[in-house]
C-alpha cells in the first residue's frame, strides 16, 4: 500500500494530513465510480443528466485533491495506474453495492454528507490556505448533490412501504466506520490543519443526518482496529469486483 | 356526399398551401394552434426522431465511460453524455406539449419502436471509437441540428437547439483533438484508428439518409422544418471531415471532385455492412435492402435500450 | 433483470409530471431569462436537476418557478403555458 512516508522531512502532522486527504480523495473517486455504475438505473432523463454531472463533480474534486497531494509525493501515475484494490482508501460505506434505488439514495446521502462534513473542517485552515480554498470550492459545488439525494428521499418517503429509512439506518452504521473512536489523539486537529476534531466531526455528521433521518441513540462506535491512515476498521482496500469496474483501462489511449 | 368530401379536401388543401406560403415568406410558428395536421405530423416525427437519437447515447456512451483511460477522459465523456441527456430532456419536454408521455416513451415503449440511427447502434470498442464517434457522428448530428436551428419554422424547436448546438460543437472539437493526438502516437495506434475509421466513415455518410433522388421526407422542406436536403447536408459533412482526415493522414473513401466542385464518395450509396465481420461491402445495393438493414438495427440497439429500462442492483453491479 | 416501474404519484408528483420553469442570468448586465424547464416531484429535486441540466454556463443567478404558479396572458388557449425556451 502506498503509505505517505516517502517524502523526507514531512512532519508527523503532515503525514497524517496527507493520509487523511488521500482518504477523502479516494472517497470521492469511489463515489464517482458509484455514480457511473448506477447511471443506467436512473429513473428519469433528468436523473441521467444529474448522475453524469455528479460523477464529473466527484472525479473533478478527487483530481484536485490528488493534485494537492503532490506536495506529499503523490502522483497521478500512482493514483490512476499503479494501485490495486487493496490500496484504495475509500470508506467502508461504499464497499457494498446499492441494493435498490432507495438504498442508492440513502448511501449517496450518507457519503456526500460524510465527505462534506470532513472537508468543512479544512475551510478555515490557516496552516494550509490552498487547501482551505479548495475545501471551500468543493463544498460549494457539492451543495446540489445533497439537494438531489434529499429530494429523492422526500419523494420516496411518500410511499408508506418505502424502505429508505431502513436503508439509511444500515448505511449510517457503515458510514460511521469512517470516524474512529471518540476522544482519541487527533494530531491533524491539534496541529491546526483542521478546525474540528474527528470526534466533533462525527457529531457534526450525526447532527446533519438527524435533520433528514432519525438517528438512534447509542449508535455503535467502531471496533478497536480502526486505522487513521485508511479511516477504516479491518483490512485495507475495496472489493476486487468493485475495483475492476471502476479502475481505468486502455492506458495507451489516455489523452494528455 | 362525395361532393362534400371533395369540397372538404379542397378546403384542407387550401389551408395547407396557405400555411406553406406563409412559411415560405419567413413566418415562424409559435404554437400548435397555428399548425395544420400535416405540418404537425411532420414536425412531431422530426422531433421524436431527434429525441430518440439523443436518448440512444446513454447505452452508447456508458461503456466508453467505463473503459476510459484516466480521470480526465472519464470526465470528458461523462460531460458529453450529460449534454446529450440534457438535449433528450429538452426534446421530450417539447413533445409533452404535443401529447407525448415522456415516461412512457423512454421507460415503457418497446425498444424495437425507438427510431435511432444505425450509427448509434454499435458498441464502442475503445477510446479510439469515442474520438471517432465525436468526429464522425457528432459532426453529422451537429450539421443536422445546425440546419434545424437556422431554418426550422417552429420557433420553440429552433430556439431549443441553441443550447444543443453550443454543446455539440465542443464534442466535435473534442473528437478532432483526440484523433489528431492518436494519429501522432506511432504506427500501431495510427493503424488502429484507420481500421476503426474504415468502419465509421460509411456510417457517418448514411446518417443523412437516402440520397435526394429517392428521399421521402420532402414535407420537411416544404414546411421548412429544415432547410437543406439530405445530399446538401451530407456535402457539408464531407467538406468538414474529408480535409481533416487528409490533414491527419487518415484514408477515407471520398475525395474532392474538381470538375463538379464538390466532395464525392468513392462508392455509390447505398452499401451494406456485414454484421458478422463488421466490414463494409462497397458493392451498391438497393434502397429497400439498405432500409431493411437499418430497420433490423445494430447489435447495441435492443440490449442497450432494454438496459435503460431495467434496474440492476447488488451483485449485478459488482 | 428487473423492469423499471415508475410510480407516477411518487416520482413525478402526479399522473402528469410536475414541471418547474428555470430562469437564470450569467452576469449583472444580462436580463433574467427563461432558459428551460425540468420536471420533479418536489422543490429540492427540481433545484438539483435544474442546476445539473442547465450547467452550460456559470450562472450568476438562477431560480425555478412551478409551472402551475404561472398565469398565462397571451397563451391562455395554448397547450403549452410556457414555451420550452
Amino acid at each position: 500500500m502506498a503509505v505517505i512516508n516517502s517524502i523526507e522531512g514531512l512532519s508527523e502532522a503532515d503525514r497524517f494530513l496527507g493520509d487523511e486527504l488521500y482518504c477523502i480523495a479516494d472517497a470521492k473517486l469511489v463515489l464517482a465510480g458509484w455514480y457511473m455504475m448506477v447511471l443506467q438505473n436512473g429513473r428519469s432523463i433528468a436523473d441521467f443528466t444529474s448522475i453524469c454531472a455528479m460523477m464529473q463533480g466527484q472525479y473533478g474534486h478527487a483530481r484536485a485533491l490528488y493534485q494537492h497531494l503532490g506536495r506529499f509525493g503523490v502522483t497521478l501515475e500512482e493514483v490512476e495506474w499503479t494501485r490495486g484494490a487493496k490500496d484504495i482508501r475509500s470508506p467502508k460505506l461504499l464497499d457494498r453495492p446499492p441494493q435498490s434505488w432507495s438504498d442508492f439514495v440513502a448511501a449517496i446521502f450518507m457519503a456526500e454528507q460524510a465527505i462534506s462534513t470532513q472537508l468543512s473542517a479544512y475551510r478555515t485552515s490557516l496552516a494550509d490556505r490552498t487547501l482551505a480554498r479548495l475545501a471551500d470550492k468543493i463544498l460549494k459545488e457539492s451543495r446540489f448533490h445533497l439537494s438531489y439525494s434529499v429530494g429523492w428521499i422526500k419523494a420516496l418517503r411518500k410511499d408508506p412501504a418505502s424502505t429508505v429509512d431502513e436503508d439509511a439506518r444500515r448505511r449510517l452504521v457503515e458510514a460511521l466506520d469512517w470516524w474512529g473512536e471518540p476522544d482519541q489523539p487527533d494530531i491533524i486537529f491539534s496541529s491546526g490543519y483542521r478546525d474540528a476534531s474527528d470526534s466533533d466531526l462525527r457529531e457534526r455528521f450525526l447532527n446533519v443526518v438527524g435533520t433528514t433521518f432519525d438517528v438512534p441513540d447509542g449508535i455503535a462506535g467502531p471496533a478497536k482496529s480502526w486505522r487513521p491512515s485508511i479511516r477504516r476498521t479491518g483490512s485495507p482496500g475495496i472489493p476486487e469486483t468493485l475495483f475492476e469496474k471502476i479502475r481505468f483501462k486502455n492506458r495507451e489511449l489516455a489523452m494528455p | 356526399m362525395a361532393q362534400a368530401a371533395v369540397a372538404r379536401e379542397n378546403a384542407e388543401e387550401a389551408t395547407e398551401v396557405a400555411l406553406q406560403t406563409r412559411i415560405k415568406a419567413g413566418a415562424t410558428l409559435e404554437d400548435i394552434s397555428e399548425m395544420t395536421p400535416r405540418y404537425r405530423d411532420v414536425l412531431v416525427a422530426t422531433m421524436a426522431i431527434a429525441a430518440d437519437l439523443e436518448i440512444m447515447t446513454l447505452p452508447l456512451d456508458f461503456d466508453a465511460i467505463a473503459f476510459a483511460p484516466s480521470i480526465n477522459d472519464r470526465i470528458a465523456i461523462a460531460s458529453a453524455l450529460q449534454d446529450e441527456m440534457g438535449h433528450a430532456q429538452v426534446m421530450f419536454r417539447m413533445l409533452e406539449d404535443f401529447g407525448f408521455d415522456s415516461y412512457h416513451q423512454v421507460f415503457e415503449r418497446d425498444p424495437k419502436n425507438f427510431k435511432t440511427f444505425f450509427l448509434l447502434e454499435f458498441g464502442n470498442l475503445s477510446p479510439i471509437d469515442v474520438g471517432l464517434g465525436h468526429l464522425v457522428g457528432d459532426q453529422a448530428g451537429y450539421i443536422t441540428t445546425c440546419d434545424l436551428e437556422q431554418n426550422c419554422s417552429f420557433g420553440p424547436y429552433s430556439r431549443s437547439l441553441r443550447k444543443v448546438n453550443f454543446e455539440e460543437n465542443f464534442h466535435v472539437k473534442r473528437g478532432e483533438y483526440m484523433i489528431r493526438h492518436y494519429m501522432q502516437q506511432g504506427p500501431e495506434i495510427r493503424k488502429r484508428v484507420q481500421e476503426r475509421m474504415d468502419f465509421w466513415f460509411p456510417l457517418g455518410a448514411e446518417w443523412f439518409g437516402a440520397t435526394d433522388d429517392v428521399k421521402s421526407r420532402t414535407d420537411q422542406l416544404h414546411y421548412k422544418i429544415r432547410g437543406n436536403s439530405n445530399d446538401q447536408l451530407r456535402q457539408i459533412w464531407l467538406q468538414r471531415l474529408v480535409p481533416f482526415c487528409e490533414q491527419v493522414g487518415l484514408k477515407v473513401p471520398a475525395h474532392f471532385d474538381s470538375e463538379k466542385g464538390i466532395y464525392v464518395l468513392d462508392y455509390q450509396m447505398p452499401i451494406l455492412l456485414n454484421l458478422e465481420t463488421m466490414k463494409w461491402d462497397f458493392r451498391t445495393v438497393t434502397w429497400p435492402e439498405k432500409l431493411a438493414q437499418w430497420k433490423k438495427g445494430g447489435p447495441l440497439k435492443l440490449p442497450g435500450l432494454s438496459r435503460m429500462q431495467t434496474e440492476l442492483w447488488g451483485q449485478d453491479l459488482w | 433483470m428487473m423492469k423499471k416501474v415508475i410510480d407516477r404519484q411518487l416520482e413525478l408528483g402526479g399522473d402528469k409530471p410536475e414541471f418547474y420553469e428555470v430562469f437564470a442570468r450569467r452576469d449583472s448586465a444580462e436580463p433574467l431569462t427563461h432558459i428551460g424547464s425540468v420536471e420533479a416531484p418536489n422543490e429540492q429535486l427540481a433545484e438539483a436537476r435544474a442546476w445539473f441540466v442547465y450547467d452550460h454556463h456559470t450562472w450568476r443567478e438562477m431560480c425555478i418557478v412551478p409551472l402551475s404558479a404561472i398565469v398565462t396572458i397571451t397563451e391562455r388557449d395554448s397547450k403549452s403555458k410556457v414555451k420550452v425556451v
